[in-house]
């Protein structure tokens, strides 16, 4: 049968990833993607990512970039942390023995999780796993020699957006670590769930283009397209009320 | 006559309960003695993707874990659209289970593409397969989340139009099912054989 739409990935509601996509859309910050769950950004529905390669390609290709353009514009490396720890890392290191600006957002979510929550050096189970073995971004991050570190939790999206703006507009190398443990992978207690005023709501479809999963039109039976937040999926993380100039989604 | 084999595909899309479905009913066609291979495409369900579960029993060895297209005898689908994705798969007299539930897709919430103009239940009808329509909304019930359970649902309709002993599907059902999730289960369960038994009545008249 012809015409079926085809699914493409969206996040999963309430990812880390959501709310740094939508600060550098917002924003207007170019930037990197790596092999993470963030490199969903690249599809064009979103559109936040210009460049997406191989796993811990994100931070090198950023820094060559900026060397290319003589660091005009600041581009943004993201990387997960097991890219991070896989391959990232030498990246990071060659950032700072050739001086460069750039500046790097490291998506701390405790697990592996694109590839369904495999544990990695900095995550607090395993196989192997002893609380004295455990590794620390940050810690990493330091001794390699980065200059300025911020640890910032994901849920706080004007802490967020503030810092990631200072990093990039900052001269040195700098470091975002964004902390959240994977919705999915462990489960998060939800929060208030949200819903939309159908009545306040105008259909600018701001909501839609975060690339939430729980977000969703509908087509009613009258015909009408309806915007639409689904109960069993929303974890009511507070990100799509902040895009919304109507306030017509409330908790 | 003698149930020699038959292929299952089971379709819907992330967090409905695929792999619990092919797993319970594993359990049934193994303590009735046949062969089988599973194979099941999970890829990105979890954000919003389709999964599909390739579900083959026999009384001979099976060789290849997938099914070709055309070779399939039932189709039990959770989701609508992916039904209409998997009914080219179908043998002539094929026959389709399928759920009205709809999970819009991401495609068509950012326009980049157009939504089917016509109702995709219908075109599912017209099709020209044996269906059966089980719909949420109508079967909705205060005892247990319909939107959560249809897979257990789906098995229970499946059971009833096979013949199957519903004693011991309920029993794998308990055995399998996380505790806490047991008594919603089996309400959905006996919901499911009474839509069943309503629908194939009607089909007999």
């Amino acid at each position: 049968m012809d015409g079926i739409p085809f699914r493409l990935p969206v996040s999963c509601a309430g990812c880390s990833h959501l709310f740094i996509t939508q600060i550098l859309k917002k924003n207007k910050i170019k930037a990197t993607a790596d092999v993470t769950c963030g490199l969903i950004g690249c599809f064009p529905h979103m559109e936040t990512y210009s460049l997406q390669k191989c796993m811990g390609s994100s931070i090198a290709l950023a820094h060559g970039y900026n060397v290319a353009t003589d660091h005009k514009e600041n581009f943004v490396a993201m990387i997960g942390d097991g890219g991070f720890w896989a391959t990232g890392i030498n990246g990071l290191m060659n950032l700072i023995f050739n001086d460069s600006q750039s500046t790097t957002i490291i998506v701390d979510n405790s697990c592996l999780a694109m590839t369904g929550g495999q544990h990695i050096a900095s995550s607090d189970f395993g196989f192997n796993y002893k609380p004295e073995n455990k590794l620390e971004i940050a810690k990493i991050c330091e001794a390699v020699g980065v200059k300025d570190i911020v640890t910032v939790d994901a849920y706080e999206y004007e802490n967020l957006e503030k810092t990631i703006l200072n990093a990039v507009n900052a001269p040195t190398n700098s470091v975002v670590i964004v902390k959240k443990p994977c919705v999915t992978r462990f489960k998060l207690p939800k929060g208030l769930v949200h819903h939309i005023d159908q009545e306040m709501c105008t259909q600018c479809r701001k909501c839609i283009n975060i690339g939430c999963l729980a977000i969703e039109s509908k087509k009613t039976n009258d015909g009408k397209v309806k915007i639409v937040i689904n109960e069993d999926l929303c974890v009511g993380c507070g990100l799509c009320p902040t895009t919304c100039k109507f306030n017509a989604i409330k908790s | 006559m003698q149930d020699t084999g038959k292929n299952l595909i089971i379709a819907g899309v992330g967090g409905q309960g695929i792999l619990l479905f092919s797993q319970l009913l594993s359990k049934y066609y193994l303590k009735l003695g046949f062969e089988l291979k599973i194979s099941d495409v999970i890829g990105l369900g979890q954000r919003g993707g389709g999964v599909e579960s390739h579900f083959r029993y026999s009384n001979k060895p099976i060789l290849s874990p997938f099914i070709k297209a055309g070779d399939v005898d039932y189709l039990l689908s959770f989701e609508q659209t992916e039904t209409l994705r998997y009914l080219h798969c179908l043998k002539d007299d094929g026959i389709v289970f399928s759920s009205t539930f709809e999970l819009s897709t991401s495609s068509v919430n950012t326009r980049l593409e157009k939504d089917m103009p016509e109702s995709k239940t219908e075109l599912i009808k017209r099709f020209g397969k044996k269906t059966f329509i089980i719909d949420p909304d109508e079967n909705k019930s205060l005892d247990f989340e319909i939107s959560k359970m249809m897979n257990i649902v789906i098995l229970a309709v499946y059971a009833e139009y096979r013949g199957y002993s519903h004693d011991e599907m309920i029993q794998i059902v308990k055995e399998s099912v996380p505790v806490k999730f047991v008594e919603g289960n089996l309400k959905a369960y006996k919901k499911g054989t009474e839509i069943a038994k309503a629908a194939f009545s009607k089909q007999r008249v």
